[in-house]
């Protein structure tokens, strides 16, 4: 029987189509995740009234911000649990070696980020479209327009902060999945470090979101990206494949 | 050539080693049987061969390259138990794609006809098979992806009497229209002997027999009569197994006899039969040479 010797990149395409059959929960839970999001930005849409003599003003406030949160969380989780024993096991059945399954992670990462960029931007715009129904045409309603260059530069940074979230979850899960007491060790630190609002949190989150040059911020994220995967990969190549 | 090629293999999990200073070498095409008690150290060395664990020491080729994290060895190499892992997110009928998106040689109009001769319904998750039919999706798995190295480790577990009587002869079949190499493991010979070309038996990480099934046919011989006569011919360690059925009078496993052996103990009145290699197996890989008699001895 001759013997089969197949390419890392035909390898990892078909990883990543299997990963869409054997990890679709990801898709599910963006969906169940930006439907809550909806629900609550509808529910918290902050209010103010204004009287002005026999004028009074009513003024509703709705932000896509808890949506862009929630999926940022998303993004954060699905990067972590992406390579968990089970999924490494499952793809363990199948044709594979280290580098093709983190490859085909990344990918799957990748192209799970631009659905969820898309979803995201979509979610703002069916909240509006919630509003006017429920408010109907004869309130006045104040819509912020967007060009389609401004559209765009929303979508790449939607896409790149995904991408960085989701990278960085990939980072500390090869982390965590290290040792039960390593696992205990980084879930203790990270929880204390967010809630007691460590500053070196915000001078992290200012790094990238204080970036005014467009250019520079790519160069970040993308560089912060390559270094935790790069991390994830160095990280797990030091266990063996099934112990 | 050889497909499987093992130099002074070792494998510790901290304190336990499991396998010992092992060498084993397979050819292509054939069927071996890989035969061993629990904990015997059958699946570590399955699972060293298909790259999933690392040998403490030692050396092992698998198509004349090192198996770990070789993307080569794991497109030609499928490893099957009764205890794959699938994705809970995964029905059969995606299983079943999957397969043939990876494996090359994989015939999907065979693993249909296998699935539907079990009965299965492809709708459902693997999760929610019983323990003996997720076993036979998996062996189907395992022979329709016709890899060059297919391994079986104790495929049959859960599975009812005739469906592994099936599942033997559609692997012989199947083996025969496209030859491969493929190992199969079993603590039991019974039901594989007649499939098998090579037999190998695994006792405390160490590889004890390992040859052509006609030779392990006349491996052994068994002698039974006064066990006086029979210890003055017969070497003490050359015994494989012991049972007395009197006092004096025993049944003697022993490990092939010269010719003047054989007339000398037909002249002291021993008679000697041919062992079961199912039988002869068992005794191979019994811990002590009487089996669980010695446990009701009072010495």
């Amino acid at each position: 029987m001759s013997l089969n010797s197949p390419s890392l990149k035909s390898t990892v395409i078909k990883q990543s189509k299997y990963k869409w059959m054997s990890y679709k929960s990801a898709f599910q839970s963006l969906i169940v995740v930006q439907i809550i999001s909806i629900l609550f930005t509808l529910l918290g849409a902050a209010s103010g009234t204004s009287s002005f003599g026999l004028l009074q003003l009513h003024i509703t406030y709705s932000t896509g911000d808890v949506i862009l949160f929630f999926t940022f969380i998303w993004a954060f989780f699905t990067g972590l649990s992406i390579d968990r024993k089970e999924n490494r096991l499952a793809d363990q059945i199948f044709v594979t070696n280290q580098v093709s399954r983190h490859l085909a992670n990344i990918v799957f990462l990748i192209l799970i980020n631009l659905v969820g960029m898309v979803t995201l931007v979509m979610a703002g715009f069916a909240i509006k479209l919630i509003i006017f129904w429920y408010k109907g045409p004869d309130q006045f309603l104040l819509l912020s327009s967007y060009s389609t260059s401004e559209l765009l530069l929303v979508l790449g940074m939607v896409f790149l902060y995904l991408t960085l979230l989701s990278s960085i979850g990939y980072a500390i899960g090869s982390i965590v999945r290290l040792s039960k007491v390593v696992k205990v060790v980084v879930i203790t630190t990270g929880v204390a470090l967010v809630f007691l609002g460590d500053e070196r949190v915000g001078q992290i989150i200012s790094f990238y979101g204080s970036e005014s040059s467009i250019v520079w911020f790519i160069g970040k994220v993308l560089v912060s990206s390559f270094l935790a995967f790069g991390l994830a990969y160095a990280i797990a190549r030091q266990s063996e494949v099934r112990s | 050539m050889s497909v499987v090629t093992c130099q002074n293999v070792s494998k510790q999990f901290g304190s336990n080693s499991v396998l010992k200073d092992l060498n084993v070498t397979i050819q292509e095409n054939s069927i071996t049987g890989l035969i061993g008690r629990n904990g015997a150290g059958k699946t570590t060395l399955l699972q060293m061969l298909a790259g999933m664990l690392a040998p403490t020491s030692g050396n092992i080729r698998v198509f004349e390259e090192n198996p770990i994290d070789n993307l080569k060895v794991s497109a030609n190499t499928i490893f099957v138990d009764d205890d794959l892992v699938f994705s809970p997110e995964m029905k059969l009928y995606e299983i079943l794609s999957s397969a043939e998106m990876f494996y090359d040689n994989w015939d999907s109009e065979f693993a249909n006809r296998l699935i539907r001769y079990f009965g299965f319904q492809t709708g459902v998750f693997h999760d929610n098979l019983s323990k003996g039919k997720a076993s036979t999706f998996n062996a189907i798995l395992g022979l329709a992806a016709r890899t060059p190295l297919t391994i079986f480790d104790e495929p049959t577990t859960g599975m009812d009497y005739s469906v592994r009587q099936d599942f033997y002869r559609a692997l012989l079949k199947d083996y025969m229209n496209h030859p491969r190499t493929i190992i199969i493991s079993s603590h039991l010979l019974n039901e594989l002997e007649s499939i098998l070309e090579d037999i190998m038996i695994i006792k405390d990480g160490t590889c004890i027999v390992h040859e052509p099934m006609e030779d392990f046919k006349t491996y052994a011989i068994a002698l039974s009569g006064d066990y006086e006569k029979i210890e003055k011919v017969v070497n003490e360690s050359r015994i494989i197994h012991r049972r007395f059925i009197s006092s004096n009078h025993a049944y003697v496993v022993v490990k092939e006899l010269s010719g003047s052996e054989q007339d000398c103990l037909k002249q002291l009145g021993v008679t000697q039969t041919s062992v079961e290699p199912a039988e002869l197996s068992m005794y191979l890989t019994n811990e002590t040479k009487g089996g669980i008699d010695d446990v009701f001895k009072q010495s």
